[in-house]
C-alpha cells in the first residue's frame, strides 16, 4: 500500500492499521463493529483501542483525540481558538504532521484486549451491505433485509442474538436518515424506503407500501446505491439514468392531527417528484457517476466534475429552485471512470478497480493505492464524520481526515457543507446561513474551498 | 465436487440443437458420479438480437463452460447455475449484455417447464436476477477464483475486476 499526497497539507490525515481480514466494518458509538472473513462478528472496544493502546505510545494526544473519538470537535468554535492562537497552533499543527509520517498499527494481542462480543455471523452469510442506525444494525444479504438490536443499555454493548426479517427483497445498498428511513436500493427492482415512522398518520401518502410491510416503493428505475440528501433520497445507478426522489414537509390533516392525539406535529415528510439527472443537470449527456448527499450533487463526466447545491427548502413561488448550480472543478487528467464514489464532510471519495482517491474539500487530493474491498464513510456520525474506512484482504485502514475545519463551509464546493447539530440543517443548510453560525475566530484564515483545480504538483496520477 | 470430464452429442454443438452432455465429475469423497442431461444453445443469444445478452465465445465453449459448471457447482432455487470461462488462468469475456457491457459471468436454466438446460451472458450490473448467489461467490473465492473485494462487488451490483 502506498500514500501519495500530492504536497504538504496543513492538517494531514491520520491512519491507524487494524490487522486481519474483514469483509465490513462500522463505528458506533464507542464500538468498533467487524465482519470477519472467518464467519463472525466482533465488537471492540474503540474508545478503549485509542486511549489506552494507541496514545500510551505516543506523546501526542489531540490528534488521536480529535482524530479518532471526537471528529466533531473540531468544528467547535471554542475548539477553532486553539487555531487562533499561534502559539497553540504550531504545536498542533507540527503534531499532525509527525503522526502522519509514521505508521501506526493496533496489533492482533492488542486488539484482543478490547473485544467485547465475538458471534456467528449472522445468517452464515457475509453481508451485502449494513447499516447501524438507532441501536440497530440493519444488515442485507441474499434473502433480504434483516435487523439485529444493538447494546440496550450503555454497560451492555451486545449484539442481539435475533434476526428480525424485514423485507425479503435483495437489497445492495442501504444508508439511513434520520427522520427516521432507510432508503435501500434494490438493483434493477428499484428505489424503497423502510420507514421506521411509527404513527401510521404521518407516513408517506405519496407512496404505496409494499405487502404488509413497513417497506414503500419509490421508484422502478434502477437504483445501484443511494443516500439521503435531506428529506430527500438521490439514487445512483451504473447503468441508467441517476435521479432524485423528492421529499419535503406537508402539512398533517385534522383527522390525522386528531389521530396523532398530544403528539404537537404539524407536518409530516412525503413524496413529491422522481427528477431525473438530465432534469436537474441539464443537457443530454450520460454522466460517468452521479451522486449526491445532503447539500450538494455531483456528476463527472469525462475529467469535469459538475457541483450542484441543493435546496431542499426551496419555496418555488418566490423563484427560488431546488438546485444551484455551482462553479465545476476540473479533476486530474486521465483519471479514469470511477467505480464508485461518495461524499462526506472532508471531501469525495472515488473508488478504482486499483485504488482510492480523496478529493479533499481544501484542494488536495490523497490517493491510496491497492485494491479495497469496501470503503465506508460516516456522515451521519457525530464523532466519526471525519473518518474513512478502508477494507483491504489483510487489514483495516483507519483513515482520519482533519482539515476540513480549516475550509469555508458556506463556499466549499467538495464535500458536506458543516452545520451545527442546533441548526435544523433541512431548513437552512442550503443557503449556507446555517454555516455563517459557524464562528470561527475572526484570527483564523480559512481556506476558501472554492477552487477550480485540485492542488497537484506534476503528480502523476497512478489510474 | 471436482470436474472431471465431459462428452456431448450430437457434434458439432450448433445452435438449437437438443445436445446430450455426459458430465463426470467427483465427490468430495473421490467417488466418480456420472450425470447425463441435456443442454441446449438458444439461437436468441447468438444472433445480435439487441434485447438480449449474446455470446461470443464458440458454440462449443459455451458447452464446455455448462459442463464444468454442472461438474463443480450446485443448484441454486432447484432451476439456476452459474459459471465462469477459464480457458487459461482467469475468468475471461464470454459474451456481451443488452447494454454493451463485456459480460464474464454465464447463467444457466434448467428449463423447469421444457427439462433442458440453456444458458448465456449474465448480466449482473443490470439485472438483479443475474447476481450469483453468496453461495455460488463463495465458492469462487474459496477456489481463489476472484478475490474478496470481487466477490464484494458482483454481491452488491457493482462493476468490479473480474
Amino acid at each position: 500500500m502506498q500514500l501519495v499526497d500530492s504536497t504538504n497539507t496543513p492538517l494531514a490525515p491520520l491512519k491507524i492499521i487494524v490487522p486481519g481480514s474483514y469483509f465490513d466494518c462500522q463505528i458506533y458509538r464507542g464500538k468498533l463493529y467487524l465482519w470477519t472473513m472467518d464467519g463472525s462478528v466482533r465488537v471492540y472496544d474503540w474508545n478503549r483501542l485509542i486511549n489506552h493502546v494507541i496514545m500510551t505510545k505516543f506523546q501526542e494526544r489531540l490528534p488521536f483525540v480529535f482524530g479518532f473519538m471526537e471528529g466533531n470537535f473540531l468544528y467547535d468554535k471554542k475548539v477553532s481558538y486553539i487555531f487562533g492562537e499561534e502559539g497553540y497552533s504550531s504545536v498542533l499543527m507540527k503534531q499532525y504532521q509527525s503522526l502522519y509520517n509514521q505508521t501506526i498499527v493496533i496489533t492482533s494481542e492488542e486488539l484482543s484486549t478490547a473485544i467485547l462480543q465475538e458471534l456467528d455471523l449472522p445468517l452464515n452469510e457475509l453481508p451485502t451491505d449494513t447499516e447501524v442506525y438507532a441501536n440497530n444494525v440493519y444488515f442485507a444479504v441474499d434473502k433480504g433485509v434483516y435487523r439485529r438490536v444493538l447494546h440496550n443499555s450503555a454497560s451492555d454493548p451486545s449484539i442481539g442474538p435475533k434476526d428480525t426479517k424485514l423485507w425479503d427483497c435483495r437489497i445492495l445498498s442501504l444508508r439511513a436518515n434520520k427522520y427516521p428511513q432507510i432508503a435501500l436500493s434494490a438493483g434493477s427492482d428499484g428505489l424503497f424506503e423502510l420507514n421506521l415512522v411509527k404513527e401510521e398518520a404521518i407516513r408517506p401518502k405519496a407512496l404505496e407500501n409494499v405487502e404488509e410491510t413497513k417497506v414503500y416503493r419509490i421508484s422502478g428505475k434502477p437504483s445501484s446505491f443511494s443516500n439521503y440528501s435531506y428529506l430527500s433520497v438521490f439514487s445512483s445507478s451504473y447503468v441508467d439514468e441517476s435521479f432524485m426522489a423528492l421529499f419535503n414537509w406537508k402539512p398533517i390533516s385534522n383527522i390525522d392531527i386528531a389521530k396523532l392525539g398530544s403528539k404537537d406535529l404539524k407536518v409530516y415528510r412525503d413524496f413529491d417528484a422522481v427528477i431525473d439527472e438530465k432534469q436537474i443537470f441539464g443537457g443530454s449527456e450520460e454522466s460517468d457517476i452521479c451522486w449526491g448527499i445532503d447539500d450538494k450533487i455531483y456528476r463527472i463526466k469525462d475529467n469535469v466534475l459538475s457541483v450542484l447545491k441543493f435546496n431542499n427548502a426551496a419555496n418555488l413561488e418566490r423563484g427560488e429552485d431546488y438546485y444551484m448550480p455551482l462553479k465545476n472543478v476540473n479533476l486530474p487528467n486521465n483519471i479514469g471512470r470511477p467505480i464508485s464514489a461518495g461524499s462526506t464532510y472532508f471531501g469525495i471519495v472515488l473508488e478504482f478497480t486499483n485504488g482510492v482517491i480523496v478529493l479533499r474539500s481544501d484542494g488536495f487530493i490523497t490517493t491510496i493505492l491497492d485494491e479495497v474491498i469496501r470503503w465506508r464513510v460516516y456522515p451521519r456520525s457525530k464523532n466519526y464524520l471525519n473518518h474513512l474506512h478502508l477494507i483491504y484482504d489483510d487489514r483495516l485502514e483507519v483513515y482520519s481526515f482533519n482539515h476540513d475545519c480549516l475550509v469555508n463551509q458556506a463556499t466549499k464546493r467538495i464535500g458536506i457543507e458543516y452545520v451545527p447539530d442546533e441548526e435544523p440543517a433541512y431548513k437552512s443548510k442550503s443557503s449556507s446561513k446555517a454555516s455563517l453560525a459557524v464562528a470561527f475566530s475572526s484570527d483564523i484564515q480559512l481556506q476558501s474551498g472554492d477552487f477550480n483545480d485540485f492542488n497537484l504538483d506534476d503528480f502523476d496520477f497512478p489510474f | 465436487m471436482k470436474f472431471i470430464s465431459y462428452t456431448y452429442t450430437p457434434a458439432p454443438a450448433l445452435p438449437d440443437v437438443r445436445l446430450t452432455c455426459v458430465i463426470t465429475r467427483q465427490d468430495d469423497n473421490g467417488q466418480d458420479e456420472v450425470i447425463e442431461t441435456q443442454y441446449q444453445i438458444h439461437k436468441q443469444h447468438r444472433d445480435r438480437n439487441p434485447d438480449k445478452s449474446q455470446w461470443i465465445i464458440s458454440c462449443e465453449d459455451e458447452v464446455s463452460v455448462f459442463a464444468k459448471t454442472i461438474g463443480e457447482g450446485e443448484i441454486v432455487d432447484g432451476q439456476y447455475m452459474w459459471g465462469l470461462f477459464i480457458p487459461k488462468v482467469k475468468p475471461e469475456v464470454l459474451g456481451i449484455t443488452d447494454k454493451k457491457l463485456p459480460s464474464k459471468i454465464a447463467k444457466f436454466d434448467n428449463g423447469i417447464h421444457n427439462g433442458f438446460w440453456h444458458g448465456y451472458p449474465a448480466e449482473y450490473l443490470n439485472k438483479n436476477q443475474d447476481i450469483p448467489p453468496y453461495n455460488v461467490l463463495f465458492q469462487w473465492h474459496k477456489a481463489g477464483i476472484i478475490t474478496t473485494a470481487t466477490m464484494k462487488k458482483i454481491k452488491g451490483g457493482q462493476p468490479c475486476n473480474l
